[in-house]
């Protein structure tokens, strides 16, 4: 998708309750092509790191505002509930069914059980399931089916669907991401408990007390050998690119690997991470970039070029919010 | 980075993306191997992506292992049997 945006095949994205401008590896690549779309649309809680680059920003729902399903890893289909009416006036769905019948194709749903039914209709895997079933049982685990109607708790019993099933030898595939001397190092990147994600909606609140900003981790011999104390800021330099963190000196990481979360994006934990990928799924490689980290005294290009632009667009959102008034 | 590098570096990547897949399929011999990479490619990668891939082939690229070439081969006489 990115790759077709800078190519200028790929022109307009509608984004719901993503934030890829802070998620996804290799920031700049992914800020090229989000610059390079005419049309971006986001449909958030928070103006976000990807809102930045966006042409039109439309309100998005809390939690507290939904009404649907929810399926999750146990093929497990529940029903969300709302305790109140969105805020803004429109669920995220009526948002999406406003823009479609603006671009010219209709909908005319009036409920979302209209929508899992169509979803049912049209997907072998949710066939039978709808708000009726879901308000009877609470909860259906798909399939449902003439065997199943109340769902199905175990997918497979006795045999597979192609029999007894099938052994492959797989061989350990090592990444193309070396260490060498330029790169020594091997940064891995993970999550704290307080923070979800991206943080756009844990880093607006008191959860900061437990993490205020995201620190390298660093162990005592990997620092001493840089010169490192705790608490200095220091550069991280990968083949994609370059951040500035503060250090964190300790034994929590073994020598020769370093550790940052990438929960507040002025950090750019994702300007480092690279595009290598696996190669089923094409999930990132978070956890294995070759660094190497030095001891600095001000914030990376990057941060600096971030700050300049957040500010922009801070002062933008501030006039348009005079103009509303 | 102008435009045409950046071309230049996506064929690279589909490349490295198309021998990955021929690394996984490996220990299954060749014609297993060469049918797994050939249906993943065809499932799982945007007709754009092949295109691309013939393209950065058909201008002399190397570095597409043989295994993942004979696959790419295979999927191109398919699409050309369909056409026909």
């Amino acid at each position: 998708m990115f790759e077709a945006a800078l190519d200028g095949e790929f022109k307009a994205l509608y984004i719901e309750g993503e934030d890829i401008g802070q998620s996804d590896p290799n920031t700049q690549h992914v800020t090229a092509a989000l610059t390079s779309m005419e049309c971006i649309i986001v449909q958030d809680l928070f103006l976000n790191e990807t809102a930045k680059f966006a042409h039109v920003f439309l309100p998005g729902s809390t939690f507290l505002e939904k009404d649907g399903t929810f399926i999750n890893a146990e093929r497990r289909c529940s029903r969300v509930r709302r305790v109140m009416k969105p805020k803004s006036g429109y669920a995220d769905w009526e948002i999406t069914q406003l823009l479609s019948n603006a671009m010219g194709f209709p909908m005319d749903y009036t409920h979302p059980a209209e929508i899992m039914d169509e979803i049912a209709s049209l997907t072998p895997t949710f066939s039978g399931i709808n708000f009726d079933l879901l308000d009877l049982l609470g909860s259906v685990q798909w399939p449902c089916n003439a065997e199943h109607p109340e769902g199905t708790p175990t997918m497979h019993v006795g045999t597979f669907v192609r029999g007894k099933g099938k052994f492959l030898l797989t061989e350990y595939v090592p990444t193309s991401e070396k260490v060498n001397a330029k790169y020594p190092l091997i940064l891995t990147t993970g999550r704290i408990l307080s923070q979800y994600n991206v943080g756009a909606q844990t880093r607006r609140t008191e959860n900061v007390r437990w993490h205020e900003e995201d620190r390298l981790e660093i162990h005592p011999t990997d620092a001493e050998d840089r010169g490192i104390c705790e608490g200095d800021w220091c550069g991280i330099a990968s083949r994609a690119g370059e951040s500035v963190l503060r250090a964190r000196v300790t034994d929590r990481v073994q020598p020769g690997v370093v550790y940052t979360t990438f929960h507040f994006p002025e950090s750019g934990a994702n300007v480092i991470t690279t595009e290598n990928s696996d190669w089923a799924t094409n999930c990132p490689e978070y956890k294995v970039t070759a660094v190497e980290v030095t001891r600095v005294s001000q914030p990376s290009e990057w941060q600096k070029r971030f700050k300049e632009f957040t500010q922009k667009q801070e002062a933008l959102v501030k006039q348009a919010d005079v103009f509303v008034k | 980075m102008s435009e045409a590098s950046h071309t230049h570096e996506s064929g690279e990547r589909l490349v490295a993306m198309a021998n990955d897949i021929g690394n996984y399929f490996r220990p299954q011999g060749r014609d297993e191997a060469i049918t797994g990479i050939a249906n993943h490619i065809m499932r799982y990668w945007t007709p754009r992506m092949r295109q691309k891939l013939n393209a950065y082939l058909a201008q002399g690229n190397g570095g597409l292992d043989d295994w993942p070439r004979a696959a790419v081969d295979c999927l191109n006489q398919q699409s050309v049997t369909t056409r026909k």
